[in-house]
């Protein structure tokens, strides 16, 4: 019999944790609080800015971008005229249709032209704003380089007038022979030149079969407001679509589908997994101790220990990702071990009570306890904010665990759980065969640990994050390359505090590109708008051009012009000269962004904090641009694995620290003979494990780093509690055996999931878990030479 | 065209020509086209050819035309090519996928077919395939003239592509081709005339890189 005290005190704390720690739990907004974002898992105050603006990007407006392609059969001798009226009208009933939701923002058939006739029209009339400064200076530059003797003026005149005339004999100068009397130096059809790899790159409404639409939700495709109304408009826009047309069909794409199919897998998965480690725990727990009910004195730990993990994470952080309560749930194997260590403990006699068979395991379960904790603890210092609640998962369930399990048995009047005997069974008198098939496998073991490392390949990819959704995935390729998106071409961001700084940005971009590809053409909005130089030198410019008039209309003549034609130009460039007002450079470039809607929306923006230039590069994504240039890849893919593979090196670097406190505290708690002992095991398992991937082929990422982390703390408990045991004179508890088993098992489970970097964390600590534990089981065996009193480890 | 097959014709239309009328018939590319149908079935089987050209543009902004020169291709399967010779060198490329600018040392300039930018070039394919069965969905096709000078003119049935396109003119004798006239108005216009003309042509290999579109852009 336990002191009554000493129970009603256990009992009260426990309620009283429990109490508020469920009520913490059951206060929470999950829809807030748990997160399915990706992103989320990129740090908010990401350190580099172009990896900040590719996270920003990638939560704005262009993730809201949905694309749809309306496919309508062919009918029995319908001309292709008749079928694009028909399809037409269909992408102008969907594109109302979706219009009219509340979930959508805003929608247009692609061939709607008035985006592009309103930015055209807005080009045109600022053409001396937006143009001359940049055309002033392309051909002040020309005029160095073919150092000309006649004066600016009179050079410039001549120019104009022959590329003129070398223009007209373009294919293109029959579409804008209407233009060319107000503009005959050509700003607009110039920009228009430079932008026609735009205009390649988007079909005109139609592609192939299909009719298409462009549409943007209101909320992000991330949260759920931004998916099920958004699903639900798409489902009746279509039946509206269908009344009219019965046998369309449509194909939709949008990050939001690869979200919402995302989230419902990782909460089955969420499911499943946990249900199959409690399952495998109780069946381990079943074959191992003689009366299986008592067992269930085992689920109070591991309660306690998930309860504490959950509130500490959630009252940490605002915003906590999914993933670490998929990966955290398989603390369950982890906190059951104090249980089996407590619970399975040996009695010395049988009327030994709890708190001396406690105060007998306190140093190795503290030492176990804390050295992992100590070292989970380093993973605060990480920039990944999964890893960082990770860490604090880890740490406050284990602490948990370890208060639950002594709390939970210091209540019970029996707190004793015989195993069966099998469990406990050790070899009375190995012989030499056995001794050299150990050391063989030791010996097998460690040359694995050796070779095998140095075989690995480490590849970060954030798409290992989710699970696949291949038919989602070959849908979304499909659409896109009906909408123009192709292989073979790049996109480029380029971004600025301010409009003029991303400018800026954008011509050192450029120059990087001219060199970096040459004659690869490159389109942007950016040629759009001067740079602020351009802009502040215009006056200057014009004051230097006092005879340009004239010289031009004679130029004009002289190559079969009729100087008059060109009247309305000259009235223009005359109001221009003589207006004292021109607009800041701030003001011009919102002007700009404020006419682009649609899908043009997305070539630029300019927003209180930052702006950015999208721009569009024939060539295959290869060098990245420097970072004087501001700019990245438009692929947030190749971003955020970048950025991965960052992390997997700090984490690294955090996980090398956090183990040299954990060796240094075995160090410093069992001295150096002892504690080089202890320490040889987790670190040989984790080398094994390595090596065993390594020689598997397998490709490892930041999750196995992780998961060997995880490894080699609980393999490290073995260690400390075989040597208490040995210095007790007492064999290994048969607790370690039931805890690999459970532990293995539980991460095992997770070595089964869908999600690649989960089952990679799983794998890696099953296998590291139970390589610890042949060591311990092994190395007695091996290194005896005599029959020992007590086995060495 | 072979020889036997183009006097066939012509001989078939000089006699139909007697009942010809001379004032414009408007064709619907169907059996009521009376006696045009024989020429439309004849141009429009030719096959491939090669003929050289010089083009003429009219702007309003200039006192005389601007004057381009070069060699037309015309291939059934792969569409038409107009590659300029002067005043300065470049192909364009019409086919069914849209337009190819092709300049030396910059890379293919592409516009997708039913384009804006494609505009009146675009047209010039279906009329010089004389497929009068699907230009008459969106061309008011009138023919005129007999078998030793005929014109086919197609004007948009959209207004607006009609303003922004003007009327196309088409003339020749027997089964040639000698003039083609894009008109927006007296002083925007394009005439072009056709010089030397190969009926039949085969296209090598080089030809058909050089001037039409690759297998990997199609």
């Amino acid at each position: 019999m336990e002191p009554p005290r000493q129970k009603w005190t256990a009992r009260a704390i426990l309620l009283a944790g429990a109490l508020a720690g469920f009520a913490w739990i059951a206060s929470l907004n999950f829809e807030r609080k748990v997160s399915t974002d990706v992103l989320d898992l990129v740090p908010s105050d990401e350190r580099s800015p172009e990896l900040s603006m590719v996270r920003s990007l990638a939560g704005e407006d262009e993730a809201r971008i949905l694309l749809l392609a309306l496919r309508l059969p062919a009918r029995t001798g319908e001309t292709p005229e008749e079928r694009a009226a028909r399809g037409a009208r269909a992408a102008g009933l969907l594109s109302d249709a979706l219009s009219a939701s509340p979930a959508v923002a805003e929608a247009m058939p692609l061939s709607d032209n008035r985006p592009r006739d309103a930015l055209a029209s807005t080009l045109f009339a600022k053409r001396f704003d937006l143009l001359l400064p940049g055309w002033l200076e392309m051909q002040r530059r020309r005029y160095a380089a073919e150092a000309s003797s006649s004066g600016f003026s009179t050079w410039l005149s001549e120019r104009t007038a022959a590329d003129l005339e070398s223009y007209l004999a373009k294919p293109e100068a029959l579409a804008t022979q209407d233009i060319l009397p107000s503009d005959p130096l050509l700003l607009v059809p110039g920009l228009v030149g430079k932008m026609s790899l735009l205009s390649q790159a988007g079909p005109s409404g139609f592609s192939g079969d299909y009719a298409l639409v462009w549409a943007r939700s209101k909320a992000s495709p991330l949260v759920p407001e931004g998916q099920g109304p958004v699903f639900a408009a798409v489902a009746g826009a279509l039946a509206q679509v269908q009344q009219a047309e019965p046998e369309a069909k449509l194909a939709w794409t949008g990050i939001g589908r690869f979200a919402a199919a995302s989230r419902a897998r990782i909460e089955r998965e969420l499911t499943t997994l946990n249900l199959l480690s409690l399952i495998l725990v109780v069946i381990v727990a079943a074959v191992c101790v003689r009366r299986v009910y008592r067992a269930l004195q085992l689920v109070p730990v591991v309660v306690g220990s998930l309860l504490g993990a959950w509130v500490a994470t959630t009252a940490t952080w605002d915003r906590v990702h999914v993933l670490v309560f998929v990966v955290g749930s398989l603390l369950a194997g982890v906190a059951v071990d104090y249980g089996f260590y407590l619970y399975l403990q040996p009695l010395r006699r049988p009327d030994e009570p709890y708190r001396e068979r406690a105060a007998r395991l306190i140093r190795p379960l503290l030492a176990s306890a804390l050295t992992t904790v100590i070292g989970f603890s380093f993973l605060l210092w990480s920039e990944l904010p999964l890893i960082r609640q990770l860490g604090v998962f880890v740490s406050a369930g284990l602490i948990c665990a370890l208060a639950t399990a002594l709390l939970w048995f210091a209540q019970l009047d029996d707190s004793h759980l015989e195993t069966r005997a099998f469990v406990r069974s050790r070899p009375k008198n190995p012989g030499p065969g056995l001794r050299r098939g150990a050391r063989a496998v030791l010996i097998l073991g460690a040359t694995v640990a050796v070779i095998g490392p140095w075989r690995l390949h480490w590849k970060d990819d954030i798409r290992e994050l989710e699970i696949p959704t291949p038919e989602l995935k070959a849908n979304d390729t499909f659409v896109r390359s009906l909408f123009g998106e192709t292989e073979g071409r790049t996109v480029y961001i380029t971004r600025g505090s301010t409009p003029s700084s991303a400018r800026a940005g954008l011509e050192t971009f450029l120059a990087w590109h001219r060199k970096q590809y040459p004659g690869a053409p490159t389109a942007t909005l950016g040629y759009a708008l001067p740079t602020a130089e351009e802009l502040n030198g215009l006056p200057q410019e014009l004051a230097q051009l006092g005879n340009f008039e004239p010289e031009l209309k004679a130029a004009l003549a002289r190559h079969g012009f009729d100087p008059g034609a060109f009247q309305p130009f000259f009235s223009a460039w005359q109001a221009q000269a003589l207006s004292p007002a021109k607009p800041s450079y701030d003001r011009l470039a919102t002007q700009l962004a404020g006419t682009l809607k649609g899908p043009m929306a997305s070539l630029m923006h300019v927003g209180r904090s930052a702006s950015w230039f999208v721009t569009l590069a024939e060539e295959p994504a290869g060098a990245e641009p420097p970072a004087d240039t501001n700019t990245v890849t438009g692929s947030q893919l190749q971003n955020l694995n970048r950025l991965f593979g960052r992390y997997r090196v700090s984490a690294l670097e955090l996980s090398s620290v956090g183990l040299g406190f954990v060796g240094a505290s075995v160090f410093f708690l069992y001295g150096f003979r002892r504690g080089a002992r202890i320490f040889a095991v987790p670190v040989g398992a984790c080398l094994f494990a390595f090596g065993l991937f390594g020689i598997a082929g397998a490709t490892l990422n930041l999750f196995n780093l992780l998961g060997a982390f995880l490894g080699v703390c609980l393999s490290h408990n073995y260690a400390i509690f075989s040597a208490e045991s040995q210095g007790r004179g007492e064999e290994p508890p048969p607790s370690i055996r039931m805890s690999a088993v459970a532990t293995a098992s539980s991460f095992g489970v997770l070595a089964l999931s869908r999600i690649p970097v989960v089952a990679a964390l799983g794998a890696t600590v099953a296998v590291i878990v139970l390589a610890a534990l042949a060591i311990t089981e092994l190395s007695p065996l091996a290194s005896l030479e005599t029959k020992p009193k007590v086995p060495p480890l | 065209m072979k020889p036997i097959r183009a006097l066939l014709v012509a001989v078939g239309l000089a006699v139909t020509a007697q009942g010809a009328p001379d004032a414009a018939t408007l064709l619907r590319g169907t059996a009521d086209d009376g006696p045009w149908e024989a020429l439309v079935t004849a141009l429009a089987s030719q096959g491939a050819i090669r003929s050289s050209f010089t083009e003429r543009r009219y702007f309003s902004i200039r006192t005389a035309p601007t004057v381009l020169k070069g060699t037309l291709r015309i291939s059934p399967e792969r569409g038409l090519s107009l590659q300029y010779l002067e005043p300065d060198p470049l192909v364009l490329i019409v086919d069914p996928a849209g337009l190819i600018l092709r300049e030396r040392g910059r890379s293919d300039r592409k516009m997708a077919a039913g384009s804006r930018e494609a505009g009146a070039i675009a047209s010039l394919l279906p009329v010089m395939r004389f497929d009068v069965k699907e230009l008459a969905s969106s061309f008011f096709v009138r023919a005129s003239g007999d078998l030793l000078g005929w014109t086919f003119e197609f004007t948009p049935k959209d207004p607006a592509v009609a303003r922004t396109l003007g009327t196309i003119v088409v003339q020749g004798r027997a089964t040639e081709v000698k003039h083609i006239v894009f008109r927006r108005s007296q002083s925007q216009r394009i005439e072009i005339d056709v010089g030397e003309t190969t009926l039949g042509a085969s296209f090598s290999q080089e030809e058909i890189r050089q001037f039409f579109r690759g297998p990997e852009t199609r």
